[in-house]
């Protein structure tokens, strides 16, 4: 933890190491070889009550390396960057790529040769993050406890609140001659109170986390609503076992639509381990949905100009006015498929690489979310969900949730001890209702959804 | 075999960092350090995909003033770099007189999960050769197998936990999970899965005799078939028995975790305040119990260096106890219970559970199955979750049954179970003599720390837990 280096001194030494670890790995035997290199600054402070939980800083680093030894495959990965560490690291991942099988569909994907650094104009660091002094992130943390307090007398004890930043510079290089180099910061304040009434408690969390300093919701607002959240749900009941619409707030709508991930992971649906498995090109979702997965969003949490495999991304279509268009591979899964990547591989150093999402969200409808609820005879708002949710291989959907009960067009009262439950190609195709109200917290998003129908579990 | 700990950090720089991390005052530091040598390998279409290797190695230094903590860790081990996360940790302190230096001495531990050789020394190749093994029982299992994916997970951590109280613990903490997913297909669009596996702090001749691939794998197969065909689950309470054994992870999310003293100290848990009150049916007795041989959420001493014991949390239906770490135990005057675990050297401890389970009851499981007319059988279970403050906790139901007339019929789809803690603890009405623990594949996740546990439980039935089916009758 010494004297904290530029970023670009930072991507000039992981290169270094990089470089040397794939030569070392080509003159060992790889016949290729690729790494992802990090380090990253982190700071996190958690309060409750006016004392600070834990205040945690840290630099860490770490690199991961794959080789390819007459078409097999070998990982290492190492914290160390000493030459005795580097040295066993790549031994260790040839010695291991002759324990895998041969697989003709192993090797690098087809990127670009040359440099390609991230482009300034996808806005991914913001200076401002590194220099926020430590005060001002623990005031902050304590006034987002302070909000959510006075935002109703009954929110008198927190689990915690806080805040988090960082900043990351990865760098990718491999034995082709690609080298891709990419900084980036993140803030995110989070707040976790508890209202209290007559023996209930009941808790709620609200949080938003971004890029750039500018973006991030005020900490009074994340505060108060946090605060706001926790209090309606004082009372809450289960309802009555029955069929009603089922609205999904924005947060929970991308958290519903993401977790149909696995089952669009080009590797899960050539193993057949996926409900989708036969439905590419086919209707499966209501035709005003769009289910769009965008890497060059600006100042996007997931942004990335290209994929962990260095191949450039682009904007695409998931479900494309209800249709099912694509799924997602890296490179190794487009060759086994046959198809052609699309640029979907991810990785942290710690990882290989497989395919998923940058910056997935439904887009907008033309829908006012308020009049979704007004418009609703009679209706589940779910604000929290329980458990996972989703079978991706069958398709099934079942989860515990929190919410409030809709008569009439008006909130009555809150609810817990239920669950939701469905055919999800079903649930897809009966959204009949898409706010106008997308909103991104972190690298998902989603606008209000309401499912037409689905059987809710109560009492 | 690499270096020792003490060989990378020696005794008295560890002892300087506390002097250094107690410089501007504070109560209590502690140094952890931490190394983690983990190999996987994964089979996917008969074939080994990848095969893994990777090294952790870092420490964490933690002060705490009052009951404010102040963290930080390093990757590097030298001592400049270690200096500087002790001096980071330092400034929660602000101001307060330094402490005197500190000399650290270690006592006598347990020794619950001996190995001879481990499992980072075991050949790849053997570890290989289980999935393959595997592989081939799951296919032979039923023609309607259409894919089995494979895994082989292991973990050799060595942890020092020293602290300025004069603590200095070692811990050598092996783990190892075979796992095994089927998918079943019966080429009409009806695709089910099974997962089985099982481990704990074993060593690797486990896998000879008490765990074989070909049983794990063929498990998973018999679970995937035994479900095509599954009728939609019913919706709305029920008379629920859950098998022994895994379902223990009932008991984990619905009294478990809101037993973890964190919470209960800063009146967060619904269970706070309720000591010596029943919140339970009589036939209920729950315990955690760190001491238990070899398994996986076993520990000799706890990551803040305090020898983990077994602790009653419920006795026929009654509070007992929490789980303790050291801040909670100063909080609120009470002992800890070696309950200070943490995920790795990034992370500061907290409260967690070990093996948590209920104990036996006197009901045989045909006398349990036989007394409900209309319900559900669960067999198998994936994961769950809690909220600590109102109680509702879910579990996954993988694979289940529909009761009729005291007999299993149909099979039925994956549902989720919910309850809140204390109701649907008042709701058990027989336990069985038939107690199990889970085959050693849990994991528990609070905060974004992810740490190993194990669960258990016999043959229990519950009156009116709320079922998520889509059945409404």
């Amino acid at each position: 933890m010494a004297v904290e280096e530029g970023a670009a001194q930072v991507v000039g030494s992981l290169l270094t190491v990089g470089e040397r670890v794939v030569g070392l790995a080509r003159k060992r035997g790889a016949d290729a070889a690729d790494l992802l290199a990090s380090r990253s600054t982190d700071f996190e402070v958690k309060v409750a009550e006016g004392e600070i939980v834990t205040l945690t800083q840290a630099i860490t680093k770490g690199l991961g390396l794959r080789v390819f030894v007459g078409g097999r495959l070998g990982f290492c990965t190492t914290s160390d960057f000493g030459d005795d560490s580097l040295e066993h690291a790549v031994n260790k991942a040839i010695e291991l790529a002759r324990e895998s099988a041969v697989d003709e569909h192993n090797g690098l994907a087809p990127a670009a040769v040359g440099r390609r650094d991230a482009s300034p104009e996808l806005e991914l660091y913001d200076p401002s993050i590194p220099a926020l002094p430590a005060e001002t992130k623990i005031t902050w943390a304590h006034e987002l406890e302070r909000a959510a307090r006075a935002a109703d007398p009954r929110v008198t004890r927190f689990r915690d609140s806080g805040v988090a930043s960082g900043e990351a510079v990865s760098v990718l290089v491999t034995s082709a001659g690609v080298v891709r180099t990419m900084q980036s910061t993140g803030i995110s304040l989070w707040c976790n109170p508890i209202a209290v009434h007559d023996g209930e408690l009941q808790t709620e969390v609200w949080f938003d986390s971004r890029t750039h300093l500018a973006d991030l919701e005020a900490v009074e607002s994340v505060g108060k609503t946090a605060g706001r959240r926790a209090a309606r749900m004082l009372g809450a009941k289960p309802v009555k076992t029955q069929r009603v619409p089922v609205i999904f707030e924005p947060a929970q709508a991308a958290g519903l639509l993401s977790g149909m991930l696995p089952a669009i992971d080009g590797d899960m649906v050539h193993k057949r381990a996926s409900f989708l498995a036969d439905a590419l090109g086919t209707g499966i979702a209501n035709p005003g949905l769009s289910l769009i997965d965008d890497p060059l969003l600006q100042r996007g949490v997931g942004s990335a100009p290209f994929d962990a495999e260095g191949l450039p991304t682009q904007r695409r279509a998931i479900i494309d006015h209800g249709r099912l268009t694509t799924f997602l591979y890296d490179s190794y899964t487009a060759r086994k498929t046959g198809n052609a990547p699309t640029a979907s591989a991810r990785r942290s150093w710690a990882s290989l690489p497989c395919a998923g999402p940058f910056n997935l969200h439904v887009a907008a409808g033309p829908d006012d979310p308020e009049a979704i609820v007004r418009r609703s005879e009679r209706a589940l708002i779910v604000t929290r969900g329980l458990g996972r949710g989703l079978n991706t291989v069958s398709g099934e959907y079942s989860r515990g949730a929190n919410g409030l009960w809709v008569e009439h067009g008006e909130v009555v009262h809150p609810v817990q001890e239920v669950t939701i439950a469905g055919e999800f190609l079903t649930m897809l195709k009966g959204i009949d209702r898409i706010g106008a109200d997308l909103e991104f917290r972190g690298a998902a998003g989603a606008p209000t959804l309401r499912v037409a129908e689905m059987m809710v579990s109560g009492s | 075999m690499p270096d020792t700990l003490t060989s990378l950090v020696p005794i008295s720089v560890i002892e300087k960092l506390i002097a250094a991390a107690l410089s501007k005052g504070g109560d209590f530091a502690e140094v952890y350090l931490e190394r983690s040598r983990l190999n996987s390998a994964a089979l996917e279409e008969q074939k080994i995909r990848t095969a893994t290797h990777s090294v952790s190695l870092g420490l964490g230094v933690r002060v705490v003033v009052g009951t404010e903590v102040g963290y930080a860790y390093s990757d590097d081990l030298d001592v400049a770099a270690l200096t500087d996360a002790a001096l980071v940790a330092a400034a929660i302190a602000k101001g307060g007189k330094p402490h005197p230096p500190v000399r650290v001495a270690k006592g006598a531990l347990p020794d619950r999960y001996p190995v001879a050789v481990v499992p980072d020394d075991v050949l790849t190749r053997a570890k290989v050769e289980l999935l393959l093994r595997g592989d081939r029982a799951a296919h032979g299992h039923d023609k309607r197998i259409s894919q089995v994916i494979g895994s082989f997970v292991d973990l050799t951590k060595e942890i020092l936990v020293a602290n300025s109280e004069g603590v200095l613990a070692e811990d050598r903490q092996v783990m190892c999970r075979l796992s095994f997913t089927a998918i079943a297909d019966d080429g009409k669009g009806d695709r089910r899965s099974g997962f089985h596996g099982g481990g704990g702090r074993v060593p690797f001749s486990y896998y000879d005799q008490t765990l074989t691939p070909e049983a794990a794998a063929t498990e998973a197969a018999r679970m995937a078939v035994a479900q095509l065909g599954a009728v939609s689950a019913p919706a709305g309470p029920q008379v629920v028995v859950l098998a022994p054994g895994w379902s223990g992870i009932l008991l984990h999310e619905a009294v478990g975790h809101g037993l973890e003293a964190d919470f209960i100290r800063k009146g967060t848990s619904l269970y706070a305040g309720k000591l010596g009150t029943k919140v339970a049916s009589e036939l209920v007795t729950v315990v955690d119990n760190a001491e238990l041989a070899h398994r996986r959420g076993s520990i000799n001493i706890d990551d803040e260096g305090g020898v983990a014991g077994e602790k009653v949390l419920i006795e026929k239906g009654v509070l007992k106890g929490y789980m303790v770490d050291r801040l909670a135990a100063k909080g609120m005057g009470i002992a800890a219970t070696g309950s200070g675990r943490r995920e790795s050297y990034q992370h500061a401890p907290m409260p967690r559970m070990t093996n948590t389970y209920m104990t036996a009851g006197d009901d045989t499981p045909e006398e349990i199955l036989a007394s409900v007319a209309h319900g559900l059988y669960c067999r198998a279970f994936g994961g769950g979750q809690v909220d600590i403050a109102n109680g509702n906790f879910v579990f996954e139901v993988r694979e289940g049954y529909l009761i009729e007339h005291g007999k299993l019929t149909r099979p039925v789809k994956n549902a989720t179970l919910i309850g809140v803690g204390p109701e649907a603890l008042q709701k058990v009405t027989m336990v069985g003599n038939d107690f199990a623990l889970d085959p050693g594949i849990g994991s528990c996740g609070k905060d974004g720390q992810s740490v190993p546990v194990g669960v258990g439980m016999p043959t229990v039935r519950m009156d009116g837990i709320t079922v998520g089916g889509t059945d409404g009758g």
